[in-house]
């Protein structure tokens, strides 16, 4: 397991002044997948950089224990000698609202966890618990797998150890 | 719709099974009848069938016996449950409440005053209005539970109040439930999973490869009856291939029950609240005789190493030999050692039920249970391991894998935050300000001044009735919407009426593992008297708050159905039309063989690498740091229940009271129906004590019993038995609460309402959950003049409007 460092190079100026921001929409292209909801470190009002652990199949994870992912490396040529990837990402893409990137996840987590009991907390557990109670409840709460990815990745970003916290 | 003469005689064999046999004439009457008459499919948690309507008059219940394998007597009491003099039939209100009096103790014990639909809501609008403007939303309690109350998708009682309190921006809700509420918090540390809910081998497999299994608790038969959603009653087909398949069954239960009886299965007569130490009697045996499996503990656990100097008696000087044991359990040493022998030597299923967790330490069970059948190491085999769900809504039926049909939901908007334990009601209540620490966090009760109760009767699965009657008289407001005059609808300030599940329209699926089927539950009758259904009561509520709209989703009643329909495999794959599906009743998946070969666990045994457990570990924690670094030990231990035989108590309540889950009724469901009456026992619920017990206190069969305990004390029926333990009562929940003089504190239930006598107290401070079996009772036969048990009229109206 290596911890690495994504710099992703933006575009054009920041506009905004904070320490953290998170991806709008997911970003997929020839070099790189990056969830939306990832959470990034503004370095300068170009650079943004997302911290992140990686496995042997060049998958991101936000923790050691590679139970969140947050993308996947995909030209392995951009690797440097200092385990730096480097990106270019568009300014819009992301926002220092957690909310804004968050919302619509959040959304099919009530539409699809409230039909039987009320909604729990997400910071009530973990990560890895969430994977555990998820996967307890997949079976009975009629979620289509694409939808459920959504809210299980929206359960952890929100959980006690998550990057999100309210 | 027509109805063929045939079709219809076939299918009423439990309704107007006479009919076949009448001369000609009455025949030739009774087509005509028919002839006026409409099928309307409908279903829920007893069953699919006929309503045959006349009239808006319901004629007939025939139940669809080509749907559901064994129907329910139950089914046949829907149509008093309609029509019942329990019904609320208008508004009302509480008449100091409408006077603006500040008469709490009143509640349950003054009349009420007809009112119109549009006062009583503007009542409750205005009401919770104002407390939100003085005190917030969490002085608001939703205690609308667990949507038992109609199994209907759209129309699920809980998850529409939860919804509108969700528009209006939140009240203080519920986290967990009273089944579980022990087991649910700790097992997804132990297992990954939440092991209790769960998805069960199949019977496929069970029939093919299980040899021995254990009925811990378990009683198959009589709790697959109901279904959380609609039951076909498939399982009993299953269990007679059980039987034939020549599968051995041990019960370990104090009581004899149904299951245990209609397999032949041996009887062990434990006492009540010591299944730990009767575990960890086995476990030392199997460790001292090297019988356990080192592989399987090896491969696929930790933190064996550190249970094990508690079960040798290491780190307490108490070594938890089969001798140890047997004085807790009563169960003579030598059976643990057969039975340890047993389980390692045969393929052997043990069934866990959820009694044994709804009691003090319940939240060490199942978890001690994990780690038995650890030692056992056959967790992940086909037929072999733990299920702790085999008594529930038809497990070990196969799933279809199809989508069926999903709900409503609460939504978002909920800004209050706070849930408390399912069973905590009458804490928040009372103990404003005290915190708990719940699941690990911190948790603070609010002071709750509003409780609204949709769908579900507190007073009925709330433990200590006393205790939540005081509550309830402390609130500042309570309002209760249902369709009968429950004892907890006697207690309110507002009450509005509500339709059965027969007044309108829903939509819901077959059973839950199996996900076999979607059904219609189409209106049979027009609603009673001035009964709405409880979405148009939250839809005028929401409108008053100006969040209409964001109630309904812009849609109909009808058009939700429509949109949840659509979503269906049976919509989207099968093609199926929803007029098609609405005028049949029901759409059915087939099972694939692929889910027939289900078995518990088994990907994980086959890999525990690539299927590692989602715990920190990913194998079963037999130790768990989570629960170390809380404070707890770690691992699971024996501690003395607070209540039991062996408590000192004993010499004042000799007897260890069981509340177990009725037969014909679904709780509190059905108590006021023909067919729950027909099992009473001189009017009220039976008791069941043993023979030589009985003998000893001149009780005979019949007699009208007096059970009391310090927190309460009612009047059962005696039914005196040889299948139940020594020292042992049992009286099934559900029984509607009736108080002798509501006026008196703490007076006595005429009724038989257990949970008069069970403690509120937590089962753990970690769980905090419901610890209802353990208590202790005293005895005695009723004397003087036996009064009669009203629980199931109404309670004084004023009907001028
Ligand atoms: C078909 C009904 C149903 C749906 C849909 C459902 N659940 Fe559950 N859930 C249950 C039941 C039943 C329980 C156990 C009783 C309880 O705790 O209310 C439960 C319990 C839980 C618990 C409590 C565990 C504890 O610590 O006590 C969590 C957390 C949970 N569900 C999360 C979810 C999530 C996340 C979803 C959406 C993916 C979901 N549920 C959808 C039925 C459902």
């Amino acid at each position: 397991m290596k911890k690495m460092v994504v710099i992703l190079f933006i575009s054009c100026k920041l506009i905004f002044a904070a320490d953290f921001g998170y991806v709008l929409k997911n970003v997929d292209n020839a070099d790189i997948l990056l969830y939306k909801g990832s959470k990034i470190e503004v370095v300068d009002s170009s650079k943004v950089m997302l911290k992140a652990f990686v496995n042997s199949k060049n998958e991101f994870f936000f923790d050691k224990n590679f139970v969140f992912k947050i993308g996947k490396l995909k030209n392995n040529s951009l690797v440097n000698k200092t385990n730096e990837y480097i990106f270019k990402l568009e300014k819009d893409k992301f926002s220092k609202d957690p909310l804004e990137s968050w919302e619509e996840y959040e959304e099919l987590y009530y539409e699809a966890c409230t039909q039987c009991h009320s909604a729990h907390e997400p910071v009530e557990h973990t990560m890895l618990e969430w994977e555990g109670l998820y996967s307890s409840m997949a079976e009975q709460s009629q979620l289509d797998k694409e939808i459920g990815e959504k809210v299980l990745r929206y359960l952890k970003s929100h959980a006690k150890n998550g990057f999100v916290t309210p | 719709m027509k109805v063929s003469r045939r079709s219809f005689l076939k299918g009423t064999s439990l309704g107007l099974g006479g009919i076949a046999l009448a001369p000609l004439s009455v025949n030739a009457t009774s087509n005509v009848l028919l002839a006026q008459t409409k099928r309307i499919p409908h279903a829920n948690h007893y069953g699919p069938f006929f309503a045959y309507v006349k009239d808006n008059k319901i004629f007939d219940i025939v139940p669809r016996s080509d749907l559901d394998k064994k129907p329910l007597v139950m089914l046949q009491g829907l149509t008093d449950r309609v029509e019942t003099r329990s019904r609320i039939k208008y508004p009302y209100v509480r008449k100091s409440y409408l006077e603006g009096k500040d008469a709490k103790s009143l509640r349950g014990r003054e009349e009420f005053v007809r009112v119109s639909w549009k006062e009583a809501l503007d009542l409750i609008h205005k009401k919770i209005d104002t407390i939100r403007k003085e005190d917030g939303n969490k002085a608001l309690y939703n205690a609308s539970y667990g949507g038992w109350a109609h199994p209907g998708k759209l129309g699920k009682v809980n998850t529409l109040a939860g919804r509108f309190f969700n528009t209006i921006g939140g009240a203080v809700k519920t986290s967990g439930d009273y089944s579980t509420g022990s087991s649910t918090p700790v097992l997804p540390s132990i297992m990954g999973n939440i092991e209790v809910y769960s998805k069960q081998t199949t019977h496929e497999q069970i029939v093919a490869n299980t040899k021995v299994m254990i009925l811990w608790g378990s009683d198959l038969y009589k709790t697959n009856r109901i279904g959380y959603m609609v039951p076909n009653h498939k399982n009993e087909e299953w269990y007679e291939k059980y039987k034939k398949a020549g599968i051995k069954f041990i019960s370990i239960d104090p009581i004899n029950t149904q299951s245990a009886q209609k397999f032949g299965a041996q009887w062990i007569k434990i006492r009540p609240g010591s299944d730990l130490a009767f575990m960890l009697g086995i476990m030392n045996y199997l460790y001292k005789n090297k019988l356990y499996n080192s592989d399987f503990i090896e491969k696929y656990t930790v933190g064996f190493d550190k249970f094990l100097p508690y079960l040798l008696g290491e780190t307490d000087g108490i070594d938890k030999t089969p001798e140890w044991a047997e004085k807790k359990t009563d169960v003579p040493a030598s059976v643990m050692k057969e039975l340890a022998k047993v389980m390692v030597e045969n393929r052997t299923l043990i069934s866990g039920n959820w009694a044994i967790q709804r009691a003090d330490n319940g939240d060490q069970m199942h978890w001690m249970m994990i780690v038995l059948a650890s030692m056992v190491g056959q967790i992940g085999l086909s037929g072999g391991g733990f299920g702790f769900a085999m008594h529930w809504a038809g497990a070990g039926q196969a799933n279809s894998m199809q989508r069926s049909v999903g709900g409503l939901s609460m939504g978002g908007g909920d800004k209050v935050r706070i849930s408390i334990p399912a069973s905590r009601m009458s804490d928040l209540i009372l103990k404003p300000g005290q915190s708990i620490t719940f699941k690990g966090n911190k948790l603070t009760y609010p002071k709750v001044k509003l409780m609204y109760v949709a769908g579900c009767s507190p007073i009925g699965h709330q433990p200590n009735t006393n205790e939540i009657l005081k509550a309830f008289r402390t609130l500042e407001t309570l309002v209760v919407q249902e369709p009968w005059w429950t004892p907890t609808a006697k207690m309110a300030d507002i009450v509005l009426p509500v339709t059965t599940t027969l007044e309108r329209d829903d939509i819901t699926a077959g059973q839950f593992y199996s996900q076999d089927k979607i059904f219609a539950m189409q209106k049979v009758v027009d609603n009673a008297y001035e009964a709405k259904d409880d979405f148009w009561i939250f839809e005028q509520l929401a409108e008053r708050f100006d969040k209409k709209s964001k109630f309904t989703g812009k849609k109909t009643q009808m058009q939700w159905i429509k949109s949840l329909y659509a979503k269906t495999d049976a919509a989207k794959k099968m093609k199926i039309s929803f007029e098609d599906f609405w005028s049949k009743g029901v759409v059915e998946y087939k099972i694939p063989e692929a889910a027939k070969k289900y078995v518990r666990h088994q990907a994980f045994r086959n890999d525990p690498v690539k299927n590692k457990l989602k715990t920190p570990s990913g194998k079963i924690e037999i130790f768990s740091k989570k629960f170390k670094d809380l404070g707890y030990v770690g691992y699971p231990t024996w501690m003395e229940p607070k209540e039991w035989l062996g408590s000192k108590e004993v010499s004042k309540y000799p007897f260890h009271m069981v509340s177990p889950h009725p037969a014909y009724r679904l709780h509190t469901q059905m108590d006021n129906t023909w067919v729950a009456n027909a099992f009473k026992v001189n009017g009220r619920e039976p008791v069941s004590i043993n023979t030589m017990d009985a003998k000893k206190l001149g009780i005979s069969d019949g007699d009208v019993v007096e059970v009391y305990n310090a927190r309460g004390k009612l009047l059962a029926g005696a039914v005196v038995t040889d299948e139940i333990r020594s020292g042992v009562l049992a009286i099934c929940e559900g029984a509607w609460y009736c108080p002798q003089n509501a006026n008196d504190e703490n007076s006595i239930c005429v009724s038989g309402h257990v949970n008069v006598l069970s403690p509120s107290r937590a089962s753990s401070s970690y769980a905090h959950a419901a610890a209802t079996n353990s208590m202790l009772v005293g005895i005695k036969k009723a004397e003087g003049i036996i009064p009669p048990n009203r629980a199931y009229e109404s309670p004084l109206v004023i009907n001028k409007v």
